[in-house]
């Protein structure tokens, strides 16, 4: 046995220094994995939440591009309200040859707050602006006095007359009070041209927070520049406009706008804006989660290995224990007595860690008698062992002074029988070496199988009950004559017994084991307990075997 | 040894009335099961006043420790009779010699 060297010890039992190395190299291998994957995990949430963040923003730019030309386009709707009015009035001035009352009175309508839009209108003669306007209704026309001059606004005007000519618009930013001045030529060549002036509101504006407007913020320059001497009107109290924004320019009859605003509240709603934190947090907490799972995916693999090994030197430990008690429970060595060979064998089964409860004794009791025992205590394990061991060493004690039939039933008192509910079959063979007789006592056990002259029987005596039934229980020897060559085998269940197989068909098939067997004894033994054991038998299996040697080898 | 998914023994008690119980055994009995079984009937085995009766028709292999278990309980009740025994266990409770204590049929 301890010429095996079990190869899961010597591989589970390295030197202590080389495990300590090992270990190391395995805690840097697993850290070396969490830091990958932290480092995977925070390069992948930073990309993902910089993408929605530039999500987030194009979409926002978008919706203010959108927004602020709804808001220029508030402005350009005004046009065609202003534009109608002074179309009529230049109609009625080339007609009546601007006559003031008539044109005064048409014009009192639209001009005068509260009720009219403008606060001045005035006729003038094409060919003759420098003489000043033929007819003037409302305040007087700042136009003139502003930079550059009324007349080359009025000459571009009057150079458009006849042409489909939009609105001339100036916006008059830096006048005493602040205005936009509107010149109509109309479309078809005529004597006059109308000037109208509206005022303008105040530079810091801020919107009604019913208006449809209310969640925006926004500037207004007249021309295509944000230049800050052309603002027009702003709705926060200082400029530029805070955070994201967006700008639009769009034609304001001869003149344009410039509309640039920024939202109060992302016009896309707060989740587009909220998104790339949802992301960095849930990331970084996915992260975080990966690298402890990573971490305990790589220990916990780990620990299973651990324990794999453990469990292999647990029990090869376990089986080498299992084996030294067996060997320590059976006979060391059998007997030497001129005229028989013994043999004896022990074959444990199931490739287990369980001792088990077979066992066999030869017992030279006087020069004229050899006992054989073969026995088998049911169960397996250490309480069968111990079972089997106590009962082996009582029969080696009483069998010295009483014979079988006397001290089988004294045996059923054994404690460590009756208390834990166990049976023994034994099987007891005294051996008259002088007279080549057998005398045969069975506590519930099998019978053994007497092999001579190419002849083989079973020698049936009288079975008595196990031992650890009943102490009053009665047992009968029968003496059986054996033949010079003969050969008697005793056995344990576990030789014949099958899985779903009649006993019967297992004792057969030793039978004709047996009738084939040759060689000598234990030649014999070996080739019977090839042939008739179970492939997959996990008991175990005790044997004997007695031949008396013929005379004439004497 | 084939495992399958049901249990390896099964068992049912039926109290007759007059201290005797019946005792069906179905599947396989040996020392894997045998504890098991011993545990589960401790409280029937105490109760019995009259005959233990053991139906193995159902019982398709049973090894020494289950007969062992059986002779333990034919010590504390008066009379234990195991029935409908198939042959292979019949053959093995008379080669143990155990006929009388056990009154197979």
């Amino acid at each position: 046995m301890e010429g095996e060297p079990e190869e899961s010890q010597t591989e589970s039992a390295p030197a202590a220094g080389d495990a300590g190395a090992k270990r190391l190299r395995f805690v840097r291998w697993s850290y070396t994995w969490v830091r990958v994957v932290v480092v995977v995990g925070v390069l992948v949430t930073a990309g993902l939440a910089l993408i929605s963040a530039e999500l987030a923003s194009s979409n926002e730019q978008h919706l203010l591009k959108l927004r602020s030309k709804e808001v220029a386009s508030v402005f350009t709707s005004v046009l065609p309200d202003i534009e109608t009015p002074m179309g009529s009035a230049l109609a009625l001035a080339n007609i009546t040859g601007a006559n003031p009352a008539k044109f005064t009175q048409f014009a009192s309508t639209y001009v005068g707050l509260p009720k009219g839009e403008f606060v001045s209108m005035s006729v003038w003669r094409i060919g003759h602006l420098d003489q000043g306007p033929v007819v003037v209704v409302g305040d007087p026309p700042e136009l003139p006095e502003a930079r550059g001059g009324v007349i080359p606004i009025l000459r571009a005007a009057e150079r458009r007359t006849g042409q489909a000519a939009p609105l001339t618009v100036r916006g008059l930013l830096d006048a005493a009070q602040r205005r936009f001045a509107y010149v109509y030529a109309g479309s078809r060549r005529g004597q006059f041209i109308v000037e109208a002036e509206e005022t303008l509101p105040a530079r810091y504006t801020t919107l009604p927070a019913t208006s449809a407007y209310s969640n925006i913020d926004a500037a207004i320059y007249v021309g295509s520049h944000q230049s800050p001497s052309r603002l027009l009107l702003r709705t926060v109290a200082h400029l530029p406009l805070p955070g994201q924004h967006a700008a639009t320019v769009i034609s304001f009859g001869t003149d344009q706008l410039t509309v640039v605003i920024s939202a109060r509240q992302p016009l896309g709603g707060m989740l587009p804006e909220q998104m790339p934190w949802v992301i960095a947090v849930v990331g970084a907490l996915l992260t975080a989660g990966a690298a402890f799972l990573t971490f305990r995916l790589i220990w916990g693999g780990s620990r299973t290995q651990e324990l794999a090994a453990e469990n292999r030197r647990l029990y090869s430990e376990q089986h080498e224990i299992a084996q030294s008690l067996q060997q320590a429970l059976l006979p060391d060595e059998l007997p030497k007595i001129e005229g028989l060979q013994l043999a004896a064998l022990y074959d444990a089964g199931a490739p287990g860690v369980d001792v088990g409860g077979d066992w066999y004794d030869m017992i030279r009791l006087s020069p004229r008698r050899l006992l054989l025992v073969v026995g088998d205590v049911s169960g397996r394990g250490i309480r069968a062992a111990a079972a089997m061991a106590s009962v082996r060493s009582a029969i080696q004690y009483a069998a010295q002074a009483d014979p079988p039939e006397d001290f089988l039933p004294m045996l059923s008192g054994l404690r460590s029988l009756r208390d834990q509910g166990m049976l023994a079959t034994v099987l007891c063979v005294i051996i008259d070496l002088q007279e080549n007789r057998v005398q045969i006592t069975s506590a519930g056990h099998l019978p053994p199988l007497l092999v001579h002259d190419g002849r083989c029987e079973f020698l049936e005596a009288e079975v008595g009950l196990p031992i650890g039934v009943d102490t009053e229980s009665s047992y009968v020897s029968s003496t059986f004559a054996v033949p010079d060559g003969a050969c008697l085998f005793g056995f344990t269940d576990g030789l014949v017994e099958r899985h779903g197989e009649n006993l019967d068909d297992g004792l057969e098939r030793l039978r004709q084991a047996a009738m084939r067997a040759s060689g000598d004894l234990e030649e014999m033994m070996s080739q019977i307990l090839e042939q008739v054991r179970g492939p997959e038998s996990v008991d175990d299996t005790a044997m004997t075997g007695v031949q008396w040697v013929s005379q004439t080898n004497r | 040894m084939g495992e399958s998914d049901e249990p390896l023994t099964r068992h049912t008690v039926t109290d007759l009335g007059d201290g005797s119980f019946v005792l069906v055994l179905e599947g396989e009995l040996d020392l894997s099961t045998t504890d098991e079984l011993q545990t589960a009937l401790e409280v029937t085995i105490a109760s019995v006043t009259g005959t233990l009766i053991i139906d193995i028709a159902q019982l398709r292999f049973a090894d020494s420790s289950a007969i062992a278990l059986w002779v333990s309980w034919s010590q504390r009740v008066p009379k234990l009779e195991i029935r409908n025994a198939p042959p292979m266990i019949l053959r093995v409770i008379q080669a143990m010699g155990l006929t009388k204590k056990l009154n197979p049929s």
